[in-house]
């Protein structure tokens, strides 16, 4: 346990007194006294206020979980305060996290009549991820700087970092809408908005379904048809074994894997905000990898908080014979990957296999820096490049569409794509 | 906030150090040799060799203010003053003594945590009362003592014997405070 201990300061005033006063009488010299008297009265100040008590701390956390770029404070508590004069937190330095000031120390003077003292640093998180922050080494020094107690360390606490999603917009309905309500147009007629046909009425039909002028004309009731809404299935399955890039925070340079994981949470969003199913499957993780297609906004949080856990390159060892996809005939399935792994590869084609509308978005960013100036670094990435390159015709090969991350509109054209075109048996399923 | 002066990462924590804290280091060399500049003031004559190691004293007390290095420079200065001033209470004493006084609280609020810290402005308006209050302690004393010296009382081996003895109470006193009684 740390215990309250004299300063640097107050053994200075204390020895300075002592000496300077012994030669002062010994030489008979009472100037020396003059120079002491300064340093004997913070000393006699500082041993009055010899604190009695020990104080305690709190670690002070202000939210567990954030957006990229968002700011919270960390800090600490001390009681009781009425003995301390100033708190010292020195905050341990976090690559992902900025604080203010930039050196993450900070002192607050405590005002006599405090009872509690807190001291509070503002951090900002500066990437997606889940990391511990917050621990550091606090101190305290007493009234007139006699004691100082401390440092002690201050124990670390998590904070959750959602990827903020990119912007995303898509105008074009998913292929094959299989749920019981939502906003895409289905292959089958049923009560909605989009214009299906005129035809001869049906018992059942609605009357303000009547076509008046349609069946004026033809002398026997129309009416008008329209197509079924529903909402769509969309599996999102996250490559995270790879990392490829440099990432530079929320406002620097993006890795692959940036790309990915604020791709799918842009995705997510857009279609758990229309009212769809969505479910999320991270290749090369280790801890919670996969999230049920299920809809929601407690279903964004809980695809935010998967994404947010994902850590590069965490399991080394799948198989891709061995893994299993809970997936529903009609599901879109969207692959986030820069399709550098025969594990993704593998993954991809065995979902397109069973006849699912399969969507590779490539993450792989434009600029990668790979170390130009290393030639033999330079070599083996155009060799990747190159074996990219074939992973990715194998693929096309397999009927699955690649398409670049490009934010807004990023999977209307292929979705389109995907829309006309017949729905095989499996997808029926 | 005092951690142990440990010369291999000297330069790290100078380099780290906030601007308000290369004030007060820089104020401490600046008070140690306006000292140094009043020992000639008070008749004291000039001592470049010595004057130049205590302004050497006051850079190394500066780089390294949670040490002792700040005692051994006050030592040093009073034991230069006591070498090179004849005059027993020039007017000089005073503004000497001031000077010590901001030298000494320079250091204190410099040691008052690792080099990056920034000491809030209340805390610093704080102690520059105490240091006004420490150097008209200072004043007060050299008028009594300027006052008691034209009585020209005798020196007698009594009077230094009581005088060394209240020297030594004062050495008890503090070792009892710093220590809390559980030493002595």
């Amino acid at each position: 346990m740390s215990r309250w201990r004299a300063t640097a300061s107050l053994i200075r005033a204390c020895a300075g007194v002592a000496v300077l006063a012994a030669l002062a009488v010994v030489a008979g010299r009472p100037d020396l006294l003059v120079l002491a008297s300064p340093l004997l009265l913070h000393a006699l100040a500082a041993l009055r206020g010899r604190p009695t008590s020990e104080p305690v701390v709190r670690p002070l956390l202000g939210t567990e979980t954030l957006r990229e770029g968002e700011g919270t404070t960390t800090g600490v508590e001390l009681t009781p305060a009425a003995e301390v004069e100033q708190v010292v937190l020195a905050a341990r330095p976090h690559r992902w996290m900025a604080a203010r000031p930039p050196a993450g120390v900070v002192a607050r003077h405590v005002r006599p009549d405090e009872r509690v003292a807190r001291v509070q640093l503002p951090v900002a998180t500066l990437r997606w991820g889940r990391r511990d922050v917050g621990d550091g080494l606090v101190g305290a020094v007493s009234r007139w700087s006699g004691f100082e107690w401390g440092p002690v360390a201050v124990p670390s606490r998590p904070v959750t970092t959602l990827p903020v999603p990119g912007p995303f917009e898509s105008r074009t309905a998913t292929p094959h809408p299989v749920g019981l309500v939502g906003v895409d147009p289905a292959r089958r007629r049923g009560d909605g908005y989009e214009f299906e046909s005129i035809r001869p009425f049906h018992p059942g039909d609605r009357l303000r379904r009547v076509q008046w002028r349609v069946s004026l004309r033809t002398g026997a009731l129309h009416v008008t048809s329209t197509q079924a809404e529903e909402d769509s299935s969309i599996l999102l399955v996250l490559d995270s074994g790879v990392e490829v890039g440099a990432s530079g925070g929320v406002h620097g340079a993006a890795s692959s894997l940036d790309v990915a994981v604020r791709a799918a949470g842009a995705i997510a969003e857009h279609y758990l905000g229309r009212g769809d199913r969505v479910g999320l499957r991270v290749l090369g993780s280790t801890s919670r990898t996969v999230v049920p297609a299920s809809a929601g906004r407690l279903q964004l949080r809980r695809v935010l908080e998967t994404l947010a856990r994902v850590v590069p390159g965490e399991n080394r060892d799948l198989d891709p014979e061995r893994m299993r996809f809970d997936v529903r005939a009609g599901t879109v399935v969207l692959v986030f990957s820069p399709m550098l792994s025969q594990v993704s590869v593998s993954a991809t084609t065995k979902l397109a296999s069973r006849g699912l509308d399969v969507v590779v978005v490539d993450c792989l960013p434009e600029r990668v820096d790979h170390r130009s100036g290393d030639a033999d670094v330079a070599t083996a990435w155009r060799m990747r490049v190159l074996e990219r390159r074939a992973l990715l015709e194998r693929a096309e090969r397999h009927g699955i569409a690649v398409v670049p991350w490009r934010g807004p509109g990023t999977l209307d054209e292929v979705l389109r794509r995907l829309r006309r075109r017949r729905p095989t048996a499996a997808g029926r399923r | 906030m005092s951690a142990g002066f440990d010369p291999n990462d000297l330069l790290d924590r100078l380099s780290s150090t906030s601007i308000q804290q290369r004030v007060l280091r820089t104020t401490m060399v600046v008070a140690a040799g306006a000292f140094l500049a009043f020992v000639p003031a008070a008749g004291g004559g000039g001592h470049p060799w010595l004057s130049g190691a205590g302004l050497l004293l006051a850079l190394v007390a500066a780089a390294a203010p949670e040490s002792h290095a700040p005692l051994g420079l006050v030592l040093f200065l009073g034991a230069f003053w006591l070498v090179a001033v004849p005059d027993r209470l020039s007017a000089a004493t005073v503004p000497a003594a001031a000077a010590l006084a901001v030298l000494h609280v320079a250091a204190t609020l410099a040691a008052h945590g690792p080099p990056g810290v920034t000491v809030e402005p209340t805390l610093l308006r704080t102690w520059a009362v105490r240091t006004l209050l420490c150097v008209a302690s200072a004043a007060g004393l050299w008028l009594v003592a300027r006052a008691a010296a034209t009585l020209h009382g005798p020196q007698s081996a009594a009077a230094v014997a009581l005088a060394l003895l209240a020297v030594l109470g004062w050495c008890l006193l503090v070792a009892v405070r710093i220590t809390g009684g559980r030493s002595v």
